[in-house]
């Protein structure tokens, strides 16, 4: 009897967001589960590890203590190389050199929650900005070669790759979206703007077909960078980064008072308002690049059916958005609905797009397996 | 209303005793800003734990992810300490941490079974056209 084809020990899809990486991952039964990391990555000699591993007390949850060491090169991912070896998120290097070794991170951190074997198949699916997208294959290479042998806080893992694909950021609620709209995705023109952390990017589908990807660095990383050129003695970019998005439109100053360094409350409430102050125009001229960029790249002529627009900085920017695309319909996130088994409060709808292109890619694995045993019974 | 709380640090010690000399240290550091961040940031290290934990705004595993937190810190200065006067790490570390320090039993391998009810499981899965993706 032909043995029988079954699905992958782990799938995991992955989008690296330059805020947050966040991935949805499922054990052979599909049953799916949330992993968060910190978007940091550092390499590290490997004695820096061994040091650390040496000396470490207690224990923290695999998502925070993440290291993998791949061809003799180490490297510390997540919280761990956020707050123990002050690596950065690498907003200016490509995303995919630094996917590599977060993949294996977040690929040994999701076989512990698994209790899965030193040996496994693994099947991973990632999100890359428009941009980088085509990188996809050089990533695959990399990943098939240092999946099979890697080391870890738990020792050596050997992961066999069955399945990878690799789609631009937007990709999974694009598809989702196409799904939903059935035989009349094949009528319209549909563009999906996705605005995150790092990038702003655009899809652009006709008669259900994509005809364009475009990418720019327009990611909300611009406007706190603008906050940042006006006041000095600020503290990390990342604490900024959330202190202006919690403020929102209305740049409420309750939020942005962790930020203040004084312990005098009259000095504290000065730094406050001129927060306030810096972040409005800040906000304005984000707002008139991005909505410049975006004229520039769909321009009234393509007469839009419709637009769905996604990220967490989308969000955030939600009322100039909404203005700026009044002219068709506007669909937020494919109305994709998050499990509640995947819900995370602060997380909102920046799982959207992960979750979308995990959907697709079980589909496409329960495909490719339904395949084989297809051929096996009639071999 | 402001309801901030308002600490007021006095100590007088003489210029030559330890605490004195680090007063002084901490004193002359340019701003305020900085003198205040030098010394919350050690005490934060030392005693925040506690601190979340006796007024209860912490607990379990939030209260234990702090303490890993505040470890960091404490192991960062150490490490600072030890570059700049060029001392060693101790190579044997205590039996006691290497126990905690590997994984506990539920994280260890465990054999995974084969199920016989997945063809049917992967053929209700939904196809999604990847539209030119």
């Amino acid at each position: 009897m032909a043995k029988k084809a079954r699905p992958p020990d782990l799938t995991i899809a992955i989008d690296f967001g330059g805020s947050l990486t966040k991935a949805v991952y499922a054990d052979a039964s599909f049953n799916e589960q949330l992993l968060l990391m910190e978007p940091e990555v550092i390499s590290v000699p490997q004695a820096a590890i061994a040091s650390y591993e040496s000396t470490k007390l207690g224990q923290a949850d695999p998502a925070d203590s993440a290291w993998v060491t791949v061809d003799g090169q180490s490297y510390v991912v997540g919280y761990l190389a956020r707050s123990r070896f002050h690596g950065n998120p690498g907003l200016s290097s490509l995303k995919y050199e630094r996917a590599f070794p977060k993949t294996l991170a977040a690929v040994w951190v999701a076989s512990r929650a698994l209790k899965l074997k030193h040996r496994f198949n693994v099947a991973i699916i990632i999100l890359m900005p428009a941009g980088e997208y085509e990188s996809g294959k050089q990533l695959r290479e990399m990943l098939e070669e240092g999946l099979k042998n890697f080391d870890t806080p738990t020792g050596q893992l050997s992961a066999t790759l069955t399945h990878f694909d690799c789609k631009p950021e937007g990709g999974g609620i694009y598809m989702i979206h196409r799904h939903q709209l059935g035989s009349a995705a094949h009528r319209q023109t549909i563009a999906v703007v996705m605005v995150g952390y790092r990038n702003a990017s655009v899809l652009l589908s006709e008669r259900g077909q994509v005809t364009q990807r475009r990418t720019s660095n327009l990611g909300f990383i611009k406007m706190v960078e603008l906050v940042e050129s006006r006041i000095a003695g600020l503290p990390s970019t990342a604490q900024l980064a959330r202190a202006i998005a919690l403020a929102g439109d209305k740049v409420e100053a309750r939020y942005l008072e962790p930020l203040t360094m004084s312990s005098v409350a009259e000095t504290r409430r000065d730094e406050v308002q001129r927060l306030v102050e810096v972040i409005k125009p800040c906000r304005d001229e984000y707002a008139l690049a991005l909505r410049s960029w975006l004229r520039e790249t769909l321009p009234r002529q393509i007469n839009l059916s419709g637009v769905i627009l996604c990220g967490g900085t989308a969000e955030y920017m939600h009322i100039e958005l909404e203005d700026h695309f009044a002219y068709t319909e506007i669909n937020w996130n494919a109305d994709i609905e998050i499990p509640e088994s995947l819900r995370n409060e602060e997380l909102g709808s920046r799982l959207c797009d992960a979750f979308g292109t995990y959907l697709y890619f079980r589909g496409t694995i329960a495909d490719s397996l339904s395949s084989a045993v297809a051929l096996a019974a009639s071999g | 209303m402001d309801n901030r709380l308002d600490i007021r640090f006095r100590f007088r010690p003489s210029p030559k005793t330890p605490n004195g000399i680090l007063l002084n240290y901490l004193k002359k550091q340019g701003s305020p800003l900085i003198t205040n961040e030098m010394l919350l940031r050690a005490a934060r290290a030392f005693w925040l734990v506690e601190a979340y934990q006796d007024c209860g705004a912490k607990k379990g595993q939030e209260l234990k992810k702090l303490a890993v937190n505040m470890i960091f810190a404490l192991e960062d200065h150490a490490l600072h300490l030890r570059t700049i006067f060029g001392i060693e790490r101790q190579s044997s570390v205590s039996p006691v941490f290497q126990q905690i320090a590997t994984y506990p039993p539920d994280l260890r391998v465990v054999p995974q079974e084969e199920t016989d009810e997945e063809d049917d499981a992967l053929k209700s899965i939904p196809r999604i056209d990847a539209g030119g993706l």
